[in-house]
């Protein structure tokens, strides 16, 4: 099994590939650190001027006509609720940086997010490409035992994953930290940015294997990468098209990317529309539900578990040829 | 019909076999439904030597060598490789057999250098050896290329030692010449016969007959599944048929006759010709096929000749003789 292993981590490591999905991943992190410089800089006196005229205008402006605005808007057969617009919040013109806790935690959600679809991709393509080039009845011919062989590649590129995700989250908040500390900024407890990071892992490690075992259940990336794609297409349905029928959002609990936003956010928000007729006409109310941390954890251990297995028994059973 | 086993050359006795195949079969689901491949074969190779694995293509070869490998699975029948039923037992002896099946396949935008590398590591095998087995295949030159550069006959001799990387005592080549020139041909049948002479046995299917004849101590012939035949080159050859003469004459009808007459076994030639062998003769006996006794016939009768060719039955003929329905078939486009 060592021997196994060192061979594929040698085979993952060297791979085009997964050169590439490392270094888009660094790429985006890097540009993104440019507009975390900028957000935690304190704005210049001129620009802070600017800015709380800004402000000031706009207040004035919602003052004199949002009684006005909320009429027209009730006029035209929305609910009354639904037209109240709110008065523009102070913080939202830049007058101040950004604190670092605000920055952390964007900064730790498009890491998440981001090597969590690299490493989708890496894993689909690790094992697609096997098929594709046919390498894998070759490799096969000179290590029969199967089940050996399925765990040292889920192994690597689950470790794999970790390791990035690892590296990717200690990257955005050490900047994080170092560009608020080089601007005077206060950096704040780091205990929910490590818990954060530690839930990364998983959604890395998770959608790894997810990749994986779709990238040999259909024997080539680029249909696994259609399988994510579909998804998307079902999630976007789900939530926008379908986004104010009640069965559609009741299905949330058991949608995957719910209990991924369950686990990234240690808890996941959604709302369930409820029409209600008013004198106004049919107003939708939204039921504000809850994806927890714990039934997202529940859910991607068994939809994983279900998933390797499902992939092993293909793996073991289906001809290679 | 199946000749007896007689061993050319250094054979093993005859319950050492490397290979032992009983009542193979697997049927692939397809569209029209299950189809065929391989139907209730029975194959034995002896340890040690080279044996030739024939028959058209679709006739099941590849399929065979698949299921001993643990790539497809059998529908029924039982495998050993020495002794070991396989695919059960598989791992214990896979470190003893090295295999090409069909296009060798390597990951593409690796180095050649680098796939035997990853097999070495796999396997267990020091990194040593990979230099020695690509010096052995003459690709050391261009092991640092990219495997997706090479040519076919660089593909080959990649996958050859990729086979060669654990030393095994079976080397299964599956169609191992495709798409090789002259050089490659004779490069690959030499290499053959070196790690037989070497105490190795080594398996080799094609559909060139010649290239096998030239090289192999027994063969195995199968069609649409089935064994036809098997053995020792040579039983082989002469169960497939006798010395004949192809004669060519004036008068062919009379020259026939007059043959027939004096003990020779005469057919015609589509071209015109007479195939004349020694046969079961009438009257005066079978006559032996001599040449000089041809003429003789012949010019007695005022008959003469302008074409007398002896002709020894070869691999090639004894294996279109018993491939001929598979043949038939396919020109019919019957399913295999």
């Amino acid at each position: 099994m060592t021997r196994l292993l060192a061979a594929e981590i040698n085979r993952l490591r060297s791979r085009r590939f997964t050169l590439i999905a490392l270094l888009a991943v660094l790429l985006v992190l890097a540009i993104f650190q440019i507009q975390v410089n900028s957000d935690v800089s304190p704005p210049s006196a001129a620009a802070v001027a600017a800015n709380e005229a800004q402000y000031e205008r706009d207040l004035k402006e919602w003052e004199e006509h949002h009684e006005e605005w909320e009429q027209q808007c009730v006029d035209s057969g929305v609910p009354r609720e639904q037209c109240e617009g709110p008065a523009p919040n102070r913080q939202d013109y830049g007058l101040e940086p950004v604190p670092f806790a605000q920055i952390a935690q964007i900064g730790m959600t498009l890491a998440i997010c981001l090597t969590g679809l690299a490493m989708f991709l890496v894993a689909a393509s690790f094992i697609g490409a096997e098929f594709t080039t046919g390498a894998i009845a070759n490799w096969l011919s000179f290590l029969p035992r199967r089940g050996q062989v399925y765990a040292a590649k889920l192994v690597t590129v689950v470790g794999f994953s970790l390791l990035v995700s690892a590296c990717a989250s200690a990257f955005v908040l050490g900047m994080a930290v170092l560009l608020t500390w080089v601007h005077g900024g206060e950096v704040t407890s780091l205990r929910p940015w490590l818990a954060l990071s530690g839930r990364g892992l998983s959604v890395a490690g998770g959608l790894a294997v997810i990749g994986f075992c779709v990238g040999l259940m259909t024997r080539h990336t680029a249909a696994a990468l259609g399988v994510l794609l579909g998804y998307l297409f079902i999630w976007v349905l789900r939530t926008g098209v379908l986004s104010q029928l009640g069965w559609a959002q009741r299905l949330t609990p058991w949608a995957a990317e719910a209990n991924l936003a369950a686990i990234v956010g240690n808890g996941h928000t959604y709302g369930i529309p409820v029409r209600r007729l008013t004198e106004g006409g049919v107003s939708i109310e939204y039921v504000e539900r809850t994806v927890s941390l714990m039934h997202g954890a529940v859910y991607w251990a068994a939809l994983l578990a279900g998933m390797i297995l499902a992939a092993l028994l293909v793996f073991r059973h289906r001809d290679v040829t | 019909m199946t000749a007896v086993v007689g061993p050319r050359r250094a054979m093993p006795n005859t319950t050492t076999y490397a290979i032992e195949i009983t009542g193979l079969r697997k049927a692939y689901r397809t569209r029209k439904g299950r189809q065929l491949a391989v139907a209730g074969l029975d194959l034995k190779v002896p340890a040690g030597g080279v044996h030739g694995f024939l028959g058209p293509n679709g006739s099941g070869k590849t399929t065979t060598i698949r299921m001993l490998l643990g790539l497809i699975r059998a529908d029924a029948g039982d495998m050993q490789v020495f002794g070991y039923e396989v695919p059960q037992r598989l791992p214990a002896v896979i470190d003893r057999i090295g295999a090409i099946v069909e296009q060798p396949r390597f990951f593409p935008t690796f180095s050649g250098r680098k796939n035997l590398q990853l097999l070495a590591t796999g396997i267990g095998v020091s990194a040593a050896r990979v230099g020695q087995v690509l010096d052995e295949v003459g690709l050391a030159e261009r092991a640092k290329g990219k495997y997706r550069t090479y040519s076919l006959g660089m593909k080959q001799r990649l996958a050859i030692a990729g086979a060669l990387l654990k030393d095994p005592d079976l080397l299964i080549f599956d169609e191992p010449t495709n798409g090789l020139d002259p050089a490659g041909i004779h490069e690959i049948r030499a290499t053959m016969r070196g790690l037989a002479d070497a105490g190795k046995t080594v398996l080799v299917s094609s559909h060139i007959l010649t290239e096998v004849q030239q090289v192999a101590d027994t063969v195995s012939i199968i069609g649409r599944g089935r064994l036809l035949a098997e053995g020792n080159v040579e039983d082989i050859l002469e169960a497939g048929g006798s010395e004949s003469a192809r004669v060519g004459i004036g008068d062919p009808t009379r020259a026939a006759t007059l043959l027939a007459e004096a003990g020779f076994a005469v057919s015609s030639l589509p071209d015109g010709t007479l195939k004349v062998s020694s046969g079961v003769g009438t009257g005066q006996g079978a006559a032996d096929l001599d040449p000089a006794h041809i003429t003789r016939v012949l010019a007695d009768h005022g008959l003469y000749l302008f074409e007398l060719t002896p002709a020894r039955p070869d691999l090639e003929s004894v294996f279109l003789e018993l491939t001929a329905d598979e043949h038939l078939g396919a020109t019919r486009g019957e399913p295999r």
